[in-house]
Formats: structure tokens, sequence, C-alpha cells
């Protein structure tokens, strides 16, 4: 079982898809990158034509500024961070989504559920896209942070200029942000590895029904976006304080329109994990592969 | 005579036959026109509007409007369209995939007895045409039957009041006045998706169907964030055009732009095809 999840591991992870699923929202997190900088440029040049003018500096402003809301995931107004979250189901089922379908298609499955039996299999590819989907979301916004830091301040966000930083009293784990950033970051980086592997494997459960691959690979974000939908049917009054429901926006580490919540973003992941362990695995180990 | 076989043979195996191309526009048409009927519930309920004053071209604004211009400010996160987003996605999605099949599949011997890869082609490019007409015919016409059996009007009126609230546009109040959709525009979503269907095509060749899916939702929500004429899918966001909006988005220039962009994609993907390998490629 343990040289089986390897295996699957390996090839889930050294394949060229993996590789250009990372590149490509590696590419994307840049552009965000660079909207911010543009931003903070230009914030820098004012600071130093006020200085020129006058001896004192009332109020430059440095907490707005910080890498807690300069990242790809602490803003929601570039079109990095924009693009980022609208395509990342379709870069995290991109490594190894399609797998399970190739395998069927070329009959490989028979071979290996042959020498190790359907269970082995099944779950041993179930983990592989679990990893590689949430190892696809989490490598660029951890290297989107990582470049963030080497230009912005890591000054610990300060109450007072909530507005800038789009962390509000009422914000899921707001606490945190504003006392432990960096566990605050780290948390969210959980969410969404967790999350965007069960994405993942919604792949492998079209891969089930469906037999080809690049339907396959875009299935995840035609749910998705068709769940995001759900929300015209759910927000219609403007006075009411709903939560987020759309995981196109909640999984995002700032609040976009609606403030995330625990029940939410559990109930989802339980759901997501129910549907596709049950159809991946638990289902298709009583089909007949031969 | 040849291509008129091949044509035939993908009308048969992929128009007749494909469910979701018929289906897709009824489900959207219905949900869309849904939304549009609770929307102006609330506004009814707030003395905004009343039913009585909203006919065919307001829904077709709601279904099609796109957003306005963003303007990245603090509070103002960019919230992008999805009912837009769904409609032209959803065409891509359904017709993204029979041309690559064919190739691997029957499409192979079809090659072999036409001897003519650029038939297979230009088939492939005119099926393309024929399911983007069936699905927009579908949603208007669709569209069309619901609101007449709501009693509403079928003219192309817009209510600018309405639209202004949906669209989250505050203008002045005294600047507003009716505005009738002109006839260009109606044809504008179908010439988009042949054009950008065509374009996406033309990427799954040279990439895999995924990377052409890729980038053209790149365009389309990069189109929504950006108010540029260079990102050719805001020549589909009605209320960004000029003569809605003070805007240098012609409608009439969009028709140019996307053709020549269909056509360009078309001629590139004939030519790369005629070097394709179809006998190695996976």
């Amino acid at each position: 079982m343990k040289y089986l999840i390897k295996m699957e591991i390996k090839k889930a992870i050294k394949n060229r898809f993996f590789l250009i699923a990372v590149l490509i929202g590696g590419a994307i997190t840049v552009l965000s990158l660079i909207y911010n900088y543009q931003i903070y440029h230009e914030h820098q040049l004012m600071l130093r034509y006020v200085r020129g003018n006058s001896e004192v500096v009332q109020n430059p402003l440095y907490p707005m500024f910080t890498v807690f809301n300069n990242w790809i995931g602490g803003e929601p107004f570039s079109l990095g961070s924009s693009l980022y979250f609208f395509v990342f189901p379709l870069l995290v089922a991109l490594p190894y989504g399609w797998s399970y379908c190739e395998e069927k298609t070329s009959g490989y499955h028979r071979y290996v559920v042959a020498k190790t039996g359907k269970t082995k299999y099944f779950l041993s590819k179930y983990l592989a896209v679990f990893i590689s989907g949430g190892l696809a979301m989490v490598i660029p916004l951890i290297f989107n942070f990582i470049t963030a830091m080497l230009i912005f301040p890591a000054i610990t966000p300060i109450v007072v200029y909530d507005t800038a930083y789009g962390v509000f009293g009422g914000s899921l784990m707001s606490k945190l942000y504003y006392t432990i950033p960096f566990i605050y970051l780290l948390v969210y980086l959980i969410i969404d590895f967790v999350f965007c592997g069960l994405i993942a494997c919604l792949a492998f459960v079209g891969s089930v029904f469906i037999k080809y691959k690049a339907v396959v690979v875009i299935l995840p974000q035609m749910l998705l976006l068709l769940f995001h939908y759900v929300r015209q049917y759910v927000y219609v009054s403007g006075g009411t304080q709903y939560k987020e429901i759309s995981p196109l926006f909640f999984l995002r580490p700032v609040q976009s329109a609606y403030r995330a919540s625990w029940v939410i973003i559990l109930v989802e992941m339980l759901i997501l994990f129910v549907v596709t362990f049950g159809i991946c695995v638990l289902g298709e180990k009583r089909n007949e592969i031969y | 005579m040849k291509f008129i076989k091949i044509l035939v043979f993908d009308i048969r195996s992929a128009v007749k036959n494909n469910y979701l191309l018929f289906l897709t526009p009824v489900f959207l048409t219905l949900v869309i026109f849904a939304n549009f009927m609770i929307r102006i519930s609330n506004l009814e309920s707030i003395n905004v509007i009343s039913r009585g004053e909203l006919s065919f071209g307001d829904y077709w604004m709601f279904a099609f409007g796109g957003m306005k211009e963003y303007i990245p400010s603090i509070g103002e996160s960019f919230i992008f369209p999805i009912v837009w987003l769904l409609i032209y996605l959803l065409f891509l999605f359904i017709v993204l995939y029979y041309p690559y099949k064919d190739m691997e599949g029957i499409g192979k011997q079809i090659l072999v007895s036409s001897s003519g890869r650029k038939i297979w082609w230009a088939s492939k490019c005119c099926w393309i045409v024929i399911c983007a007409f069936i699905y927009h015919f579908i949603l208007y016409f669709f569209g069309l039957g619901l609101c007449a059996a709501m009693k509403m009007p079928l003219s192309e009126e817009v209510n600018m009041r309405f639209v202004y609230h949906i669209y989250e546009m505050f203008l002045d109040p005294e600047a507003i006045e009716e505005k009738m959709i002109p006839l260009a525009v109606y044809i504008l979503p179908f010439i988009f998706s042949v054009s950008i269907a065509l374009f996406q095509m033309t990427v799954s060749l040279y990439f895999k169907p995924v990377f052409g899916f890729l980038v053209s939702s790149v365009i389309l929500l990069s189109s929504a964030y950006y108010m540029t004429p260079l990102l050719y899918g805001n020549f589909v966001i009605p209320i960004r055009h000029d003569w809605f909006i003070e805007s240098k988005i012609s409608p009439y220039t969009g028709i140019f732009v996307m053709i020549f962009i269909g056509l360009f994609s078309a001629f590139v993907g004939g030519f790369a095809f005629s070097k394709y390998d179809i006998l190695n490629r996976e």
C-alpha cells in the first residue's frame, strides 16, 4: 500500500502538467505583485514629495502597506488576484485529475488492480489527486507571499486601518489577523490546500462517468461557476448580513463580498469529501472493471 | 461536394445528438429569467420600478449586460459578472472537445478518404458557426417566449432606472432617458461566440483543449476587469457601449474586430492543421 501511494504521488507530482499548473499559477500571481508594487511605489514617491515640502509628515500611513494586504491573497482588487481565484479550479485539476480517465482508456488500471486490489488502487489514486491539487493551489500562493515579503514590510496589521486590509471585525479569524497574521495566513493556506485537494477530486469523480480528459479537467471549474451562480438566488436582500457560500470567494484570505464562515467552509468540505470519496473509492470499488 | 458531406456528418454527429447544445441554453434562460423576476420583485418592494415598465429589452440587458467599468478602490473588490461569463463559457465548454475527438476517432478515416485537411478544418469552423447560431437562437427566442408568457412588452426599449439599479451605475437621474438597443447589439453575442470558439479551437490545436479553454476564460475575465477596446470581450458588454454611456467601445467596431479575429483564427488554425501530425499526437 505504501509503495502504491508513493508511486501514485510521484506520478502526480513529477509530471509536466503539475509543473505547467504551478508555472501558470505563479505567472498569474506575478500580475498581482506588479499591481501592488505600482501602488506602493507611487505612495513612496508621494511621501518623498511631501517630506521635501514640509518638515513633518503627520501620518505616513506605513501600516496601510504591509505584506499581509499586498500579497495575492490579501487583496481582492488586482487582475492577478481576480484571475487566480477564478481559474484555480482548472489549475488544481490539471496535474492529476485526468489520470483515472487515461488509465481507464488504456486499461492500465486493470493491471494495477490485479496486483494490489481495488481498495488500495482507488485510495492511493484519490490521495495522489488530492495532494497534487492542494499543492498546485498553495505553491503559487506561497511563492507570491515570499516574493511580496521582499518588497513590502511585514508590519502587523492595525485595526484602525481595517478598510485597507479587507479583514473587518466580524471577518473570519480577524482576531488572529490583527495579532499573529502569519498564523492567519498558515490557517488559510491549510484551508486552501484541503479544499482545493477536494476540488481536484471532483475531476476524479468526472473520470468515473466521462471518458474525455479535457472535459474532466474543466468540470470542477464549470461546477464551481454554476454553484457560484446560486448566490444570485441566496443574496436577495440588501440589508441582510449574509455569509459567503461560494468557494471562489471564501477561499481568498480576504473578504471579497460577504464574510466567510467556519460552518459553511467545513460543511462544504464535508460534502465534497463524502461525494468524492464515496464515488471514487467506495463506488468504483464495487464496479466491474474487467 | 466532399465539404458538404463532411459538414452533414458533423451536423448529424455533433449537433443533432448533442443534447447539451439544446438543453444548456434552455436551462440557462430559465434560470436567468427566474433571477430576473426575483430582482424585479425586490425592486418593486422598495418602489423603484414596477413590472409594467419593463420589457424584453430589460431582460436582455439583465442577461447580456455584463458589468459596469471596474475602478479598483478600497471597499470595491472585483466581483466578476457571473451571468455574462456563464453564457459564453458554457458555449465554449460545449464546443470544446468535438473537433479534437473527431480528429482522434472517425475523423482520421474521413481525413484519409477526403484527402483534404483544409476541407475537414473548414467543416469544423462551419460546425462552430452552426452551434453558435443554435445556442444563441434558443437563448434569444426562448427568452422572448418567456417575456411574452409573463405579458411583458416585446420591445427593445431599455428602462434606464432598472439597468442603473441592477448594475449599480449611479448616474445623474435627470440625465436618464429611455434608450433602444441597436439591432447590431443583438447579433454581437453570436459573432463573439463564433470568434472566441474559433480562437479556442486554434489554441487547442497548438496546445491542448484545456489550455484553449483556459486562455478563453482569461480573455473573458480580463475583458470584464478592464474597460478597453483592446480586450475584445468588451464589445459584448452592452452597458459599456457608446450608445449607452460615453465610452470608446462601439458595437459596430466590435463586429469588424470579431469577424477579423474569427477569420484570422480560422486561417491560422487551417495552416497549423495542414502541418499537424495527427497520427503520433496523443
